[in-house]
């Protein structure tokens, strides 16, 4: 991609996500108490997908995003979808998706597996009141359009999806904790090598 | 099956005259709380056994201290694994491990460095069994840490070192517990051959007997062989005369004698009054020959064992000679070099999957040692399978000058100090002893002065040859050397 001139500032996009009217806020149907709406996250999917790539999706596509289960983890990874759906509504944003090569499939792959990722490490919560949150969503969904902002280069948009990469955090931490993990092991065993061991009838 | 708390047993009057008795008749002493630390379960005529044989006029200047460590809640898990042991004798079957095993392991993955980052993710280990790795020696030497349990309680831990043939240390971490079911193995092994010790906490149980130029002695009771007495003693006449041996050894004169084939061939050379009721020879290979000789001058069961530090226990001699696969909670395959078991009947490299190490998850780990696997019944009775043309460590016995055993163990103690990449260390039949060792590369010949002495103070005046070959090796298949032989026989 390409950096476009008419994007607006992340500002815009900050505040567009602030701003969430109370539908896209509220929870996934099938995560809402009797009589409550809910967001039915396929349908959202299906009218973002049809304005973009000018046809609807096919339904295997659309099941991804119904519930199978009823747990945290998925009403979390809907509520991602519904976030970054909404974001994608922003009619300056949707405007330079036409041109992007290969839109379905960026498409695809955004709602599906970046997503999915993001919520596995991500409470989707957090956007509505984590201003570093939304900016990840932000860059996150520009990256899968291979979009960016104006004076940013590609470089500079990869290292400030980095630093604020919640994948990217939760892969460093498990990479701390696997290295901690190991030396507490290893420094234990160093110590109790010089310790006496317990007493046994074999000499091996 | 819950074993009752051990409770103190009435004393019994002291004996007379101890020499030569094996009579349950110690005196109670107060038990002392290191003593209490290091042997939980311990009573009081148990801490006057263990009084006895550390303080007995002859016994040897005692150079370490440890204990069972054995709590009751091991105990009861020992008498579990115990009755497991007796009523799980099945042939052995071809293929994957059983379903406990393979859930044990699929359990273990996610917490196992080791087995996560080298099974595949959708490997699914019934089915796949031969495809997945193996483990080898180095994997303990070099990444011990991935091999642990993630998450895994410390506490417990107590570490025990090999140095094996090739002198690198390798650090095996295990639990009290898991050290202590080897002699619930030896029970299965002992009553195979019609031995069934009536242990007590009055008596001395059992003697682990060396013989080298150096090793660590001390005296302990053992909660699994219900407290009896225990002792680690090394026969080398200079760390312990051979009259005070003699005068300790009839004193105590317990029923199992554990050593390897070296320390059991010193012990009959010096004539040690000793009427053990079984012989477990252990670590290295013993020879029918040998065999013969000590069940002849004993009258006793002579029982082999093939273990070692990394794996515990894996087999035992039965009445009939075979070695049969002892724990039931161990897989023994027969690999290739690629992985795959061996078709049925031919030779393979033993390697073991389970265990009772929770420290050391042993998947399909690779022993270095070869046999046959065979199913058929034994006239034994013992369902378990056999290994067959079992080709283990051979002993290798040096002699110093005076005629003592030199085990290799002291030789590789000694070549550690110096920078010596690989060696190859021969004695002949005349005592003349060669070591051809390839130095560090670049090193100071400073730092290798004081080798041909370290050695001489070991072996004393035996002729001594010491040379450097930097191409040591280069000729050999994978660039290995034996790094022991010797022309001495134990034999004699």
């Amino acid at each position: 991609m390409s950096l476009s001139e008419s994007l607006p500032p992340l500002a815009e996009f900050l505040r567009w996500l602030a701003e969430m009217p109370p539908a896209f806020r509220n929870n996934p149907e099938g995560f809402v108490g009797k009589g409550q709406p809910g967001v039915r996250v396929a349908a959202v999917v299906a009218d973002l997908y049809e304005s973009v790539a000018g046809r609807l999706p096919e339904e295997e596509f659309l099941n991804s995003f119904r519930p199978e289960k009823k747990d945290d983890g998925e009403r979390n990874r809907l509520r991602w979808v519904l976030f970054a759906a909404y974001l994608l509504w922003h009619e300056k944003l949707r405007g330079q998706l036409a041109p992007a090569q290969n839109l379905e499939a960026r498409l695809r792959k955004l709602l599906l597996q970046e997503l999915s990722a993001l919520s596995v490490v991500s409470k989707a919560d957090v956007v509505l009141s984590d201003e570093e949150r939304r900016e990840e969503l932000i860059r996150r969904v520009l990256g899968a359009f291979e979009l960016r902002f104006t004076g940013e280069s590609a470089a500079d948009a990869a290292d400030r999806l980095k630093q604020i990469d919640s994948v990217e955090r939760q892969r460093l931490h498990a990479e701390l904790k696997k290295r901690q993990e190991k030396l507490r092991k290893e420094e234990e065993l160093r110590r109790k090598a010089e310790e006496e061991a317990a007493s046994k009838s074999s000499r091996e | 099956m819950a074993r009752k708390p051990v409770k103190p047993t009435k004393s019994a009057p002291r004996s007379t005259s101890a020499i030569g008795s094996r009579a349950s008749s110690r005196k109670p002493a107060p038990i002392l709380p290191g003593v209490r630390a290091r042997q939980p379960l311990i009573t009081p005529r148990a801490a006057g056994m263990l009084k006895d044989l550390q303080e007995h006029p002859d016994a040897p200047r005692w150079n370490y201290t440890c204990g069972d460590r054995i709590a009751q809640d091991d105990l009861e898990a020992l008498d579990a694994f115990r009755e497991a042991l007796f009523a799980q004798r099945k042939p052995g079957r071809p293929g994957p491990p059983g379903p406990a095993l393979i859930q044990r392991y699929a359990e273990l993955i996610p917490k196992v460095e080791w087995l996560r980052s080298r099974i595949p993710p959708r490997a699914d280990l019934e089915r796949d069994w031969e495809t997945l790795p193996t483990m080898t020696r180095e994997d303990l030497a070099v990444r011990i840490g991935e091999i642990m349990p993630d998450g895994c309680d410390l506490t417990p831990m107590v570490v025990y070192n090999t140095s094996g043939t090739t002198g690198h240390r390798i650090d095996i971490p295990n639990t009290p517990r898991g050290a202590s079911s080897y002699m619930a193995l030896l029970d299965y092994a002992l009553a195979q051959h019609g031995v069934k010790p009536k242990f007590n906490d009055g008596q001395c149980g059992s003697f682990l007997l060396c013989a080298q130029a150096q090793t660590i002695m001390y005296a302990a009771v053992h909660a699994v062989w219900e407290n009896s007495g225990f002792a680690k003693l090394n026969l080398n006449a200079s760390v312990w005369p051979a009259e005070k041996a003699a005068r300790y050894c009839k004193e105590f004169n317990p029923p199992v004698l554990c050593g390897d084939p070296v320390s059991f061939s010193e012990m009959r050379r010096l004539g040690l009054p000793l009427k053990p009721k079984a012989l477990l020879s252990t670590a290295m290979s013993l020879s029918p020959a040998l065999k013969q000789i000590l069940e002849r001058t004993y009258k006793c069961a002579v029982i082999d064992t093939y273990s070692s530090n990394e794996t515990g226990l894996i087999a035992y001699t039965c009445t009939q000679g075979c070695f049969h696969i002892l724990p039931h909670d161990l897989h023994v395959e027969l690999l290739a070099p690629d992985g795959r078991q061996v078709k049925a009947g031919a030779r393979g490299e033993i390697a073991v999957t389970g265990g009772r190490n929770p420290y050391v998850p042993l998947f399909r780990y690779r022993t270095g040692d070869w046999a046959r696997l065979e199913s058929a019944p034994c006239k034994c009775g013992d369902a378990a399978p056999r290994l067959l043309d079992f080709e283990g460590r051979p002993p290798v016995l040096f002699r110093s000058a005076s005629g003592a055993p030199v085990n290799n163990v002291d030789i590789s103690r000694v070549l550690r100090m110096f920078p010596i990449v690989q060696h190859r260390f021969t004695q002949n039949k005349a005592g003349a002893c060669e070591l051809v060792a390839r130095a560090m590369p670049g090193v100071d010949a400073g730092y290798l002065r004081g080798l041909e002495q370290a050695l001489k103070d070991l072996l004393g005046k035996v002729p001594l040859k010491v040379r450097f070959d930097e191409k040591l090796g280069e000729a050999m298949r994978g660039g290995k050397v034996v790094p022991y032989a010797s022309e001495m026989t134990l034999e004699r």
